[in-house]
């Protein structure tokens, strides 16, 4: 384990929309560039955009999005992705960061192995802090998955000098669609 | 090494650690760095004393209940299709995984970072058998290839340069890289990837173990224990014994305070929840998973007035505070876990025969006490084992000073006249004299003040006239 950047966060609030002000906030601070969209549709459009605009050539996608390799080059295992896009199911307000669980239409590479990777997060699916959502882990018990990830930021590292570097296994850029 | 021994090892780690100025640079580096970020980590959670008290209680409730805990979470382990083992030693540790190790034809093994693999010395082990094992945090990376120790529970290779760290990365790949940590470290990334999706069994630690559903938590930040745990076909997660919880519930405050406690962090870039094996549609993750859970000398300080030091949840935030790990850093301890964790822990885990001398090399400031987010009473213990540890290896002559002292304050007369001769003496006696005898090694380091020649009862006496 290593360590971030040092930065001065915003401390929490209790009113609804300055939550969500929060969560972005949080977000950036941990290194996830935030786009706030209104709709899902919207959200899918602006991923192709920045899948456009960044020139990726290769995507990986979890089984229940097909319709957006429509206008993609092509679709790709994760290993050779340069962006894997993931469905979460909802953020964690505190530490900002994403809810990510595995399933059979998306598997734990989508956001290990591309260089850059990127979650759609429904707001519904945002909780205060880790109390919260494991209060639902706890009511789930049994279905599980074999994974869920809380992700927090790109990869990264300080073991050299203490000199924070991104992207030391897992992915350097990170992207999140909030809707 | 008995106590009556004068302990020449670690004094001259010691000293060797003091004269490195190199070291002194980055031991300073990382404490000031560390305050910082806990000053901010603070500021950030408000109530941080009501989350340590809720830690401390969630941990306090697991050591309360262990044995049927860790029944549970083996019933629930199971159910999932995962198989838990348990290994009363290092030695049994070592053995389950080279059977798990043989039974899956496994060749090659990624390896998270683990404190416990290192306790039980399992990479020795596996290597002597022909099992090619690859550390795959970049700081233990390092470390492998330096064929050295980590220095830090965290931070492994804290004590080593980037020049230090190129040379080793340029001799072993035959390239010439630059003294640049950004490019040090995608040369890792570069190196390891293909190790990882190559390997047939992933070893990861534990941070924690929910008792309720079976669950495995790993809090990192590098991706290389997902990677580990993702890839290979096998997955051996090792665990202390002491390392769970009874539900989610009791995980909420540990994982809450473990980043920011450790660096600062709100969250580290990957808190993995692993719950069984892959399921059988899962597009990855290992088909077997394996959880060997670690005695080795856990039970027996579970027993003793020690117990609470089991709280501890590897944080690291206690080197980061204490002022003697600042100086002499981790290799100075010539232990596993080092700093105040490890001078308590060292002894207790070896039954008293390691790591003697530790629990003296404190100040017992109680630094270490106070930032601990388990509310470990490390100070309070590191007095307990200095009794603890003079009652089995009495040093004779302090035994006699004390016996005479013992008689001395016992009788009033023979007390202050004693005294009075003794100021005497110590007056008109060369300073010199302090650099011989019993209190040489302390007046070695310190300027050693003139003795007053009157004793405190003839002023205050004198005061009251």
């Amino acid at each position: 384990m290593s360590a971030m950047p040092l930065r001065d966060p915003t401390p929490p609030d209790a009113d609804t929309g300055a939550l969500l002000d929060t969560l972005v906030a949080r977000m950036e601070a941990q290194g996830f560039r935030v786009k706030v969209c209104s709709r899902f549709e919207e959200a899918l459009t602006d991923v192709r955009r920045t899948i456009q605009d960044r020139g990726w050539r290769t995507v990986a996608l979890p089984k229940a999005l097909p319709s957006l390799a429509d206008g993609i080059a092509g679709t790709t295992p994760p290993a050779e992705a340069e962006f894997g896009l993931n469905v979460a199911e909802g953020a964690v307000t505190a530490a900002g960061s994403v809810v990510v669980r595995q399933h059979a239409g998306q598997g734990r590479a989508l956001s290990l192995l591309p260089p850059a990777t990127g979650f759609l997060v429904p707001r519904q699916g945002v909780v205060a802090d880790l109390v919260q959502l494991f209060a639902r882990f706890d009511a789930e018990g049994e279905t599980l998955p074999a994974a869920i990830t809380l992700i927090a930021g790109p990869s990264k590292t300080a073991d050299i000098e203490l000199e924070l570097c991104v992207g030391v296994h897992g992915p350097k850029e990170v992207y999140v669609w909030l809707y | 090494m008995t106590m009556s021994e004068p302990l020449p090892a670690f004094e001259s780690r010691v000293r060797e650690a003091l004269g490195d100025a190199q070291l002194q640079g980055a031991l300073q580096k990382v404490q000031d760095q560390a305050c910082a970020k806990r000053a901010l980590a603070l500021r950030d959670l408000p109530d941080w004393e009501a989350w340590r008290e809720r830690v401390a209680q969630s941990r306090a409730d697991a050591l309360d209940h262990l044995e049927p805990l860790l029944e549970r979470f083996t019933r629930e382990v199971e159910k999932r299709g995962g198989t838990v083992q348990r290994a009363a030693s290092a030695q049994e540790a070592v053995d389950h995984v080279l059977r798990i190790a043989r039974a899956h034809g496994v060749r090659s093994v990624v390896k998270a970072k683990s404190m416990l693999s290192e306790e039980i010395g399992l990479n020795a082990r596996l290597e002597r058998e022909g099992i090619e094992v690859l550390e795959t945090d970049l700081g233990e990376y390092v470390i492998q290839l330096a064929r050295e120790h980590p220095s830090h529970i965290i931070l492994p290779a804290i004590h080593k340069t980037k020049e230090q760290i190129r040379d080793l990365f340029s001799r072993h790949s035959g390239r010439d890289l630059p003294a640049d940590p950004a490019a040090l470290t995608a040369h890792a990334r570069e190196a390891l990837r293909p190790r990882f999706l190559a390997a047939d069994l992933g070893i990861s630690g534990c941070n924690l173990a929910v008792a309720s559903t079976g669950s495995v938590v790993l809090v990192t930040n590098e991706g290389n224990a997902r990677m580990s745990t993702t890839f290979p076909r096998v997955h051996v997660v090792l665990m202390g014994m002491e390392r769970i919880v009874r539900d989610w519930a009791n995980a909420a405050p540990v994982l809450t305070l473990l980043p920011r406690a450790a660096t600062g962090q709100p969250a580290t870039s990957y808190t993995t929840v692993i719950t069984g094996p892959k399921r059988a549609d899962d597009p990855d993750g290992p088909e077997k998973l394996h959880v060997v859970i670690v005695d080795n000398g856990r039970s027996e300080i579970l027993r003793s007035p020690y117990r609470s030091v089991l709280q501890c949840i590897r944080c690291g935030a206690c080197l980061n505070a204490c002022p003697v790990y600042g100086r002499i850093g981790g290799h100075a301890y010539a232990s596993v876990y080092c700093g105040p964790i490890g001078a308590v822990l060292t002894p207790l885990l070896s039954g008293f025969e390691e790591g003697q001398e530790l629990p003296f090399a404190s100040t017992l400031c109680g630094a270490c006490q106070e930032v601990c987010p388990a509310k470990v009473p490390l100070a309070d213990l590191l007095v307990r084992l200095r009794a603890d540890l003079l009652r089995r290896y009495p040093k004779r002559a302090e035994r006699l000073t004390f016996r005479l002292f013992g008689a001395a304050v016992a009788h009033p007369h023979i007390f202050s006249t004693g005294l009075a001769v003794a100021a005497r003496m110590a007056a008109s006696a060369p300073a010199s004299l302090a650099r011989v005898g019993p209190g040489a090694r302390w007046a070695k380091t310190r300027e050693v003040p003139r003795a007053a020649g009157h004793t405190f009862r003839s002023r205050w006496h004198r005061g009251k006239e």
